[in-house]
């Protein structure tokens, strides 16, 4: 080795563990440089250090260290960096790798993670118990009012930044034959007998490094397939690298399991980098995997006990002091006292003092632990009391002392003694880790010689195995693993080698797990005084779960949210199954019998920004653009979203504000030409000879008569008879039709004569093809539209003698193909200008062009608002709101009389057929100057009555008329057909009501008869 | 010839290289016919106007140098072919077919097709794409109509004339549709220093209210 080891800090140990000693990083907690090494996380880096107490607890703000060494750690939750935009919060700092320049801080504190002012709630912890929360809510009026800030400000987790994120995010799909989540033996086993088929497989391993436990356990003379643990997890590493179809995802967690075996998997991909090495990687990504067969290795999660004064920083998982010690090379504490209800924590002890630690005691709750280990403690020379409880702890920011007692089922039965220590390692067995397994479906079962809940029937293709299956030997693990791959990817079709029969011993290197639960342990302090965490997160204590059951509140799932326990971002991984035993202590029931809560994604927390993935900002949504967008953009237009599409609302020019270039717009389409791009209306090609019948049955009005070169506008109704499009569609020949609707309303139509084709008359011959983008449509109406039509085209006569109104003409403009329709939105002489799309932008410049000397004048959305409001044409969606019926607009015109269609029946229901319904009218203001605001309510009376004046109705378009002179409105009035001419009343918020008179919706009709 | 008073939906774009990883370009024009028909009708007529067999089963098509048939339902199918060929190939199509119930519809501007070559261009597209695009389960002669992102494509999977090794894959894209698109690849591709683009979607907005 060339690099020299740096200096290493106190409680690191000189070789061991999956760091790298030349490679020293720094980094800062709470605004102080530390330093660690290559391969450690913040948590392991601060233990070398000797700092336990990293942050404040959710509720009373009580001192938290490292419980858990992974994942499962529910209190040290940090905050990553301080920019605004870039900084994360609840991030477990036994996850977050250390990387260069990495800057933590605690959170949940103030003014400092040592003098937190917040701890005030501790003290008052006997006013804030359970359920507090919800008391607020029934208390006296207003109490929730009165609580809220201070609730939110005192209790929590980290703030959200305040800046976007910049960062970028992915999704990945995936499908595989074989799934295996986790890396430990078991999983390694799997995935390399699957991968031996041939069969895609991926492995998904949360944290850095593969090989689960095997690099948190002494190896002593452990052996798989007839290696050492760590030998054998590099050869299985190195065979899967060799296949091609394998994919190794580290640092890749499994979030949630949905139905059909899809998966969600977590995966960070730069997180542990330094900014400067993240090259182009998104931060994180979200793999959507869609698995034949899923293998779960997810392991075992360690409980802590629940027993007075548990939760002091120093206290930790009997498996997390391993941890440290065999995977971090940190030797988490000097004088250690292991208190456990199991065999399994008692090997903490001999590791911890096989690394120089002293062991104060082993504090054992049952009368019989393994003989081996007893032996194995005497030699070393460890105290050991069997039949004992910790009744009390000491110490604010690390543990000092503990204080043992003998204890039977009546309580603490002896003097209790004060041991010093300044770790405590605690083991309240191990739970498989079923959270994947309940999300998929999978029931679970309570076992008694485990004193947990194990997998129990599966609902999908899943096999849990290994300790997630409650097979905790490392012979069952391997064996287990390797049939559960092999027969997962033959049941995927792959044909997975045998056995390897040369494959060596199997075995465990310690005595095998035996527990026996205890689940609230007794203390001889006045129960007032005692507080026995079970949710070290969420600060719910035992008393907590006895106060829910004396408030009715005793079902588990009830318990659960009436206390906060298992919730968070936590979600009760260490321990859900200790509430569930307090609970059954209580109840005085089988723990079987009171069930568990369910387990839902994610496992843990995951990102925003990788449930969104690269949908997000720019490309969130397509914005679809025509052909002539470019124009439009060069040319001052100012757009708004209509089905997805951008279209130019108004086009300005320099200087002039938006209601200016309305005006003129508008004045240049009544008495010039005006020219809108239409390409977005939504078009149809129909054909088949049963088309004209199929139209016939779709539209409220007759179709049976059109002629081929003629069109006709269309209104279409649903089942309950309301309107829901309309557009002019045109007759191209005998069996073929050119439909065109409404631009938001394309995509529905089309599925709309696909499902009515398909499931009502599938007897009718008739195809539907979209032709939407295939035409780019530029309409051009206004008096002087003829002379420039009469320019414009090749070989169709333009003179609206000859080419009528509603009727269209094939033909070309200087050679390129184009169909044009004489129809009209604005009461003008238009003709709708079609050609293929790649034209479109030159059809649009030459219109510019050979128009420009009869002041031609290109309009947006809002001018075609306006000029069709002034002819009292409806726009579906402004006027109707999926309440209205062809009557109801005064478009009975167009229901047929004499044929069926959709909708036909409802017409004629009482409630469709009475004439107080909301009907079209026109309103004209008594003040010509005055715009109503669309929307505005209409009242009967000139003043605010009581009773309250009754709303009759609403405005649905408003606009100041440049060619009347004066304002117009469009609104659905009760009964409005009937009231022509009817001074009705426009109510407005904070002035008084504006009256109105009630007219026909054709201003211009008006405007005609004046002249 | 192209008419070059024609504008492709890309033209404002360059095509985009990212190593010997993705290379992304719009293959402009090309002609594109919509056709439905019985499979039965449709057969012998498409045989002898295009020379191509029609593909009866889903997710497959029948992929020539010059013309390209892919099926899309049990009575509909795509025909890609040449810029310029597709208002032949409907005219004969539709003619052959008069006898039968038929729509046969040019939609070369209705579309247009983007090109994707290089190592990376399965992985790149499993960002986007939720079908299986393992080789054993998307091949070349494999074509389906599916989603990208938030927008509905047809997606082909070919011999590429310039590389033994890879196929060509080929999306089929509405117009209004493919800015987006070419943007979403490539930041799918970024991870391959894919050079960033900006929608010419993002424009001032004016909306009511």
């Amino acid at each position: 080795m060339s690099a020299q080891p740096a200096r290493l800090s106190q409680n690191r140990l000189s070789q061991g563990g999956l760091i790298d000693r030349t490679q020293p990083i720094t980094f800062s907690f709470d605004g102080k440089r530390y330093q660690g090494f290559a391969g450690d996380t913040l948590a392991s880096a601060l233990l070398a250090n000797g700092v336990h107490h990293v942050a404040r607890s959710f509720k009373y703000h009580r001192p938290r260290g490292f419980m858990g060494a992974g994942p499962e750690d529910p209190g040290a939750l940090v905050r990553i960096g301080s920019d605004p935009a870039t900084m994360v919060v609840n991030q477990r700092a036994t996850e977050v790798e250390l990387h260069e320049g990495l800057e933590a801080f605690p959170q949940n504190c103030w003014p400092s993670l040592r003098f937190d002012i917040g701890v005030v709630n501790d003290l008052m912890h006997r006013f804030l118990p359970a359920g507090f929360y919800y008391k607020t809510f029934m208390g006296p009026p207003g109490s929730w009012m009165f609580f809220e800030p201070f609730i939110r400000r005192a209790a929590g987790l980290g703030p959200a930044p305040s800046a976007p994120d910049p960062a970028r995010y992915e999704h990945m799909n995936r499908h595989c034959e074989v799934l295996v989540i986790g890396s430990g033996p078991a999983g390694l086993a799997a995935a390399r007998q699957a991968a031996r088929s041939g069969a895609r497989v991926i492995l998904a391993e949360e944290s850095a490094a593969c090989g689960g436990r095997i690099f948190a356990e002494a190896e002593g003379d452990a052996l798989i397939e007839g290696l050492a643990p760590r030998a054998w997890c590099t050869r299985v590493l190195e065979e899967l690298a060799d296949h091609p179809d394998v994919t190794l995802l580290t640092r890749t967690s499994a979030s949630g399991y949905y139905a059909q075996n899809w998966l969600t998997l977590f995966e960070n991909c730069t997180d542990h980098l330094p900014p400067s090495q993240a090259g182009n990687l998104p931060r994180h990504r979200l793999w959507r995997v869609r698995a034949q067969q899923v293998v779960l290795a997810t392991g075992a999660i360690e409980r802590p006990l629940v027993f007075n004064g548990n939760d002091r920083p120093g206290i930790m998982l009997a498996s997390a002091a391993r941890t440290w010690l065999h995977r971090y090379g940190v030797r988490p504490g000097e004088n250690a006292v292991i208190f456990a209800n199991n065999d399994d924590a008692w090997r903490s002890a001999f590791d911890l003092h096989d690394v120089g630690a002293r062991i104060a005691a082993i504090i054992d709750t049952r009368p019989d632990p393994a003989p081996a280990h007893r032996e194995a403690a005497q030699a070393r020379g460890i105290p050991v009391r069997l039949g004992a409880t910790i009744v009390a702890t000491r110490g604010r920011r690390r543990i000092r002392s503990i204080d043992v007692a003998a204890f039977d089922a009546g309580g603490v039965t002896g003097k209790p003694e004060r041991i010093a220590c300044d770790l405590l390692c605690v083991s309240g067995g191990w739970s498989p880790n079923v959270a994947l397994f309940s999300q998929s479906g999978g029931s679970l079962r309570h076992d008694e010689a485990l004193a947990s809940f194990v997998p129990d029937e599966a609902r999908q293709e899943v096999v849990p195995v290994g300790a997630c299956a409650g097979a905790f030997s490392l012979e069952e693990a391997v064996s287990g693993g390797r049939e559960a791959g092999r027969a997962a990817a033959q049941a995927a079709g792959f044909v997975a080698s045998a056995t390897d029969p040369a494959a060596g011993e199997t075995r465990d290197g310690a005595p095998p797990y035996r527990v026996a639960p205890a689940w609230e342990l007794p203390s001889n302090r006045p129960k007032s005084r005692i507080r026995a965490f079970v949710d070290h997160q969420n600060d719910v204590t035992a008393k907590d779960l006895h106060l829910a059951v004396r408030e009715g509140y005793g079902a588990v799932e009830h318990a659960k949210r009436y206390t906060t326990t298992g919730m968070g971002t936590d979600q009760g991984k260490t321990v859900g199954v200790n509430a569930i035993g307090v609970l059954s202590g209580v109840l005085d029931k089988p723990i079987g019998e009171i069930g568990v809560t369910t387990f839902r994604p994610p496992w843990k927390p995951i990102s925003f920004g990788a449930v969104a993935g690269q949908h997000v900002g720019a490309l969130f949504h397509p914005r679809r653009t025509t052909a002539m967008h470019d124009w439009h953009v060069a040319n001052g237009a100012v757009f708004e979203i209509v089905g997805d599409w951008l279209r130019a609302r108004v086009y300005r020019q320099p200087g002039e504000d938006f209601e200016a270039a309305l005006q003129r717009e508008c004045r240049a389409a009544r008495n010039a030409i005006g020219v809108l791009d239409a390409s977005t209306l939504g078009k149809i090609d129909i054909r088949g000879k049963d088309a004209r019948v199929f139209l016939n049955r779709i539209y409220s009005n007759a179709w049976m008569k059109l002629e081929p070169g003629r069109c006709r506008y269309g209104l279409m109704t649903n089942e309950d008879g309301m309107v829901f499009d309309d557009g002019v569609t045109a007759c191209l020949g005998d069996d073929h039709f050119h439909m065109t609707t409404t631009t938001g309303g394309a995509a529905r139509v089309l599925a709309w004569l696909e499902e009515y084709h398909q499931t009502e008359w599938p007897d009718l011959e008739v195809f539907m093809t979209s032709v939407t983008e295939q035409w780019a449509v530029a309409s051009i109406c206004g008096p002087r539209a003829p002379e420039l039509a009469a320019d414009l085209f090749d070989d169709i006569d333009a003179d609206p003698e000859r080419f009528p109104f509603m009727s269209h003409a094939s033909g070309h403009i200087d050679g390129v193909p184009a169909r044009v329709f004489r129809v009209s939105f604005t009461g003008e002489i238009s003709y709708e200008i079609n050609v293929p799309a790649s034209y479109g932008l030159w059809l649009w410049r030459t219109l510019m062009e050979r128009g420009a000397p009869y002041g031609i004048t290109p309009y947006g959305t809002e001018g075609m608002h306006l000029l069709r409001a002034e002819k009292g044409f409806i726009i579906v969606g402004q006027e109707t709101d999926g309440t209205l019926t062809p009557v109801d607009l005064g478009m009975g015109w167009a229901v047929k009389k004499n044929a069926d269609f959709i909708g036909k029946r409802s017409l004629t229901r009482s409630d469709t057929a009475r004439d107080d319904r909301l009907q079209l009218v026109g309103l004209l203001t008594a003040d010509p100057a005055f715009v109503i605001p669309e929307g505005s309510q209409i009242i009967a009376s000139a003043r605010e009555q009581s009773p309250r004046t009754p709303m009759i109705g609403h405005v649905t378009s408003s606009y100041f008329s440049p060619t009347l002179g004066r304002s117009i409105a469009l609104a659905l009035v009760a009964g409005g057909h009937g009231r022509m001419g009817e001074r009705i009343h426009v109510a407005r918020a904070g002035a008084d009501p504006v009256p109105a008179t009630i007219t026909g919706t054709d201003f211009l009709a008006g405007l005609k008869d004046a002249s | 010839m192209i008419d070059e008073r024609r504008v492709s939906p890309l033209a404002h774009r360059e095509p985009l290289h990212a190593g010997d990883f993705a290379h992304l370009a719009e293959d402009a024009f090309r002609g594109i016919v919509s056709v439905r028909a019985a499979p039965i009708h449709l057969a012998a007529p498409l045989q002898a106007v295009t020379g191509r067999t029609l593909p009866i089963r889903a997710g497959h098509a029948d992929l020539g140098r010059r013309c390209a048939v892919l099926w899309l339902g049990p009575d509909e199918w795509a025909i890609i072919t040449a810029p310029d060929a597709a208002a032949g190939i409907a005219q004969d199509l539709s003619q052959a077919l008069a006898p039968y119930h038929h729509q046969v519809v040019d939609v070369s501007d209705y579309n247009t097709v983007l090109t994707l070559r290089g190592s990376a261009v399965r992985e790149l597209l499993a960002k986007l794409i939720t079908i299986d695009l393992h080789p054993r389960h998307f091949t070349r002669s494999n074509g389906v109509a599916t989603l990208c992102g938030k927008a509905q494509i047809w997606l082909i999977c070919r011999e590429d004339e310039k590389s033994a090794r890879e196929p060509l894959f080929e999306i089929v894209v509405r117009r209004s549709m493919a800015d987006y698109l070419w943007c979403l690849i490539a930041d799918a591709g970024r991870e391959w220093a894919m050079p960033p683009q900006e929608p010419i979607g993002q424009v001032p907005l004016h909306m009511p209210g």
